[in-house]
């Protein structure tokens, strides 16, 4: 059981998130939404350990995070929302370094390498750095990257940027397959459809606060829309889309 | 089925990360390179002891007391090398010194504590700085062997050991002195301020590589003072590093000549030495680790007004049509913003500024001591030293996932950038020796005189700038940097010759030129034809930068190809 309890970041005097409150049990999939700047990164990066919260903790199986910070660390797999790596490894390197980081012992560590590369289809990337691989291909290292330890919580941020279709797919699949597995996910993302088809919950947060925590159903329901981009739209988006829409394309003549 | 530790794992790491540069292609090892510089760096030393057994070996006859007198020269100039690579090994380093925020976003999300993180990063720069001092260990023997192989194998054997404890403490007391002021700066400091102290900080770490450098002219009153036992004639060299660490060698040595002078300047170099690992590895220790929980959260740097108002504003009277305006905004902010650019930018006009000030001191005293330092060669001399840089400069991207934005600036932005380039050129390359020319030749011989030298320097500047631009077929800042396309490595003979002849040549007939304005005029006129004559061929270039490569061999590997949308 992963609980957030009552999280808040100040940046300085500017509050980031405050009082995220949220509860996952095993086969949880919580879908963060949230526009621009409210406070999702922020979270997830708390919630991996990254940024310690202002106020609030984060407790797991009942224990403080804080208490081993090392050892929550070690349960957790993590996709970047920015995907910063040491591009002089190769993507072999990269996923062998973090592998041995986290403990893993020489063989497992070859095998499990050898499948993520070949499933991801970075074969042919095996001997290039990862300086010189597309976006999509390092992000296929990041996702091996978070799961190549078989961690207990997966936090993916914005995992789809830059894949292809089929590995978008293949993503929303193994998502599943995790939920199905026992493991937490925590997916945040501003790619409705995706969150909506994977995440059994859904967090949406705005300027800071959680404004909706419940699952895609409930909140179709309570709101009487027929989407989950409808709901987000309903509680996040103040401007008239079509107005900000004509003011821009006058802009561009101005 | 062992786990691998992670305290080696993260030494190699950081170990890699000296070898790591975004200015070149992936497949560019930057090994050879490395190994390549360091060779460079130790041969000094080297080339001068083994220089220095001959003399050493004629002068015994005369006594062991005058063979220690006259190697302390020796010694200081050692040390000084000692602590000017270090310096430099550093200065080229200087990123991998960092702990930055890929490093705390990466290691930061992993199960590793920040402590291992901090030590292995510590570890691998420490290993770094024992291999640079570690150059200076043939010269340690070679030296000991020439002034005391004649004198006992014990006496030798000592003076190695002194030799090479000194050494690899002044060594070590500079880069670690280096590696803290530069940490300190780049984790106290935000946004503007950061900007304003890391140029404060590299023109601090220049001048005092420079300051190294030119104390060797003081060492003859280490020596007198030395002699005479009297510390009171000690004056500058007192406060130049190097000495200090010579007072240590003669202490450690146990030499009775000295030994009054030399053991004030040994206490100096302990309390260096303490003070730098007592108190900088602890801070830079500190300031990493705090760095590693920081960064994650870092904003984007904020940055100030000053430079955002200069680029906008000087393109408005050097260029007007908006592109132009661009480009030259491009260059001239990537020349104040990117932290490597400014430290190659003023590195240039610090050795300028060295050359100009030497100059000038020269012609205050009225000692003709070189014909390279006379009121005529001095501003040559800068020009053709800020022009190699600047040459250079160019050649260094700052920013390549986003050139491909200059790539839109259609039609063929080739005549715009060479534009924008000549008039960044115009500004830091021929208007600072024209104003010195002016400065002085005014003070030197008057009105007449300074108007025709600086008229003389501009167009000669002119002229080069427009050699210059039929060179660039690149994008400036914005192209992959690959050494190994350079022709430097194979003509620099050819630079060096022409650099020794043209600088004394082309002052000597200034000089005649300006005691004879109209031939001068003449002169002037013919050279601004010439430059008019290069411009019109340059403006006739029209080709795309970005696609167009000239030099583009059949050796460049699939990689590159790829890398150049080939």
């Amino acid at each position: 059981m992963l609980n957030l309890n009552g999280l808040t970041k100040f940046y300085g005097a500017l509050p980031a998130i405050r009082d995220v409150t949220a509860s996952l049990s095993p086969g949880d999939v919580l879908g963060l939404l949230g526009p621009n700047g409210s406070g999702k990164s922020t979270t997830v990066k708390m919630l991996v350990g990254l940024l310690s919260p202002t106020r609030g903790t984060i407790t797991y199986n009942g224990q403080d995070v804080s208490a081993d910070l090392t050892a929550f660390k070690a349960g957790i797999g993590y996709v970047p929302e920015e995907a910063h790596l040491y591009t002089f490894f190769t993507p072999p390197e990269y996923l062998e370094f973090v592998g041995r980081l986290r403990g893993l012992d020489q063989d497992t560590l070859a095998r499990r390498i050898d499948r993520f590369l070949h499933l991801f289809n970075l074969d042919n990337a095996r001997y290039q750095p990862i300086t010189a691989c597309s976006k999509g291909m390092r992000q296929k290292v990041l996702i091996s990257a978070a799961l190549i330890h078989d961690p207990a919580i997966v936090v993916l941020d914005e995992p789809c940027s830059g894949l292809d279709v089929s590995t978008t797919l293949v993503l929303r699949e193994l998502i599943e397959q995790l939920r199905q597995a026992g493991k937490i996910v925590v997916y945040s993302s501003h790619v409705m459809d995706m969150v909506e088809k994977v995440s059994t919950r859904v967090l949406i947060v705005h300027r800071g606060k959680v404004v909706a925590d419940n699952s895609v159903s409930a909140l179709r329901e309570l709101l009487s829309l027929p989407s989950l981009e409808a709901v987000f739209a309903e509680l996040t988006v103040e401007d008239d889309v079509k107005v900000v829409a004509g003011e821009l394309a006058a802009a561009m003549r101005a | 089925m062992m786990k691998a530790p992670v305290f080696p794992l993260l030494v190699r790491l950081f170990s890699r990360r000296f070898f790591e540069n975004d200015l070149l292609a992936p497949d560019i090892d930057l090994r050879p390179t490395a190994i390549w510089l360091l060779a460079a760096l130790a041969m000094p030393p080297i080339l001068w002891t083994v220089k220095s057994i001959v003399p050493y070996g004629l002068m015994a006859i005369h006594g062991y007391a005058l063979m220690e007198t006259m190697s302390w020269f020796d010694k200081s100039l050692l040390m000084m090398l000692a602590m000017v690579s270090a310096g430099i090994v550093t200065v080229l380093s200087w990123e991998a010194l960092l702990v930055d925020r890929r490093d705390a976003l990466v290691l930061g999300a992993l199960p590793v504590p920040s402590l291992p993180i901090v030590a292995a990063k510590a570890a691998a720069i420490g290993r770094l700085f024992v291999v640079v001092a570690a150059l200076n260990l043939p010269a340690a023997f070679i030296l000991s062997l020439a002034v005391y192989g004649h004198w006992g194998f014990f006496l030798m054997l000592r003076a190695i050991a002194a030799h090479v404890i000194a050494v690899t403490a002044a060594s070590v007391a500079a880069s670690i002195a280096l590696t803290t002021a530069l940490v300190a700066v780049t984790s106290l400091f935000e946004g503007r301020w950061l900007r304003i102290m890391t140029v404060a900080v590299q023109a601090a770490v220049l001048a005092v590589l420079a300051g190294l450098v030119i104390g060797i002219q003081w060492s003859p009153a280490l020596l007198a003072a030395a002699r005479q036992g009297d510390p009171s004639l000690l004056g500058a060299v007192a406060y130049w590093p190097p000495a200090w660490f010579v007072g240590l060698y003669q202490q450690i040595l146990g030499a009775s000549p000295g030994r009054d002078v030399f053991a004030p300047l040994a206490e100096r170099a302990l309390i260096t030495l303490g003070v730098a690992t007592l108190v900088g590895v602890p801070v830079t220790l500190w300031l990493w680790r705090r760095a590693l929980s920081q960064l994650v959260s870092a904003a984007a740097e904020p940055v100030g007004s000053d430079l955002r108002s200069l680029a906008r504003h000087v393109p408005r009277w050097l260029a007007r049509p908006a592109r132009d305006r661009a480009f030259l905004q491009f260059f001239l902010t990537v020349l104040w913003r990117s932290p490597r650019h400014r430290l190659a930018l003023l590195t240039g006009f610090g050795l300028s500024a060295m050359v100009a000030l030497q100059g000038t001191l020269v012609l205050t005293s009225r000692a003709t001591v070189s014909r390279w330092l006379t009121e005529f060669a001095v501003p040559v001399l800068v020009l053709l030293c800020l022009m190699a840089f600047l040459r250079w400069l160019l050649l260094l991207p700052a920013e390549l996932p986003a050139s491909w934005l200059l790539g839109l600036a259609s039609p063929a932005p080739g005549p715009l950038v060479r534009r924008a380039v000549s008039r960044v050129m115009w500004l830091l390359v021929v208007a600072p020796p024209t104003v010195l020319a002016l400065v002085l030749s005014w003070w030197q011989g008057g009105v007449v005189s300074a108007l025709a030298h600086a008229t003389l320097v501009a167009a000669f500047g002119l002229c080069l700038v427009e050699r210059a631009l039929a060179k660039v077929t690149f994008m400036p800042f914005a192209t992959e940097y690959m050494p190994g396309r350079s022709n430097l490595k194979a003509r620099w003979p050819v630079h060096a010759v022409v650099l020794l002849v043209v600088v004394p040549t082309l002052a000597e007939i200034e000089r005649t030129l300006v005691a004879r304005p109209s031939t001068a005029f003449a002169v002037i006129a013919t050279i601004l034809l010439a430059v008019a004559g290069l411009a019109a061929t340059n403006r006739r270039r029209t080709h795309d930068l970005l696609t167009a490569d000239p030099g583009l061999g059949t050796d460049w590997t699939p990689v590159q190809l790829r890398l150049a949308g080939i």
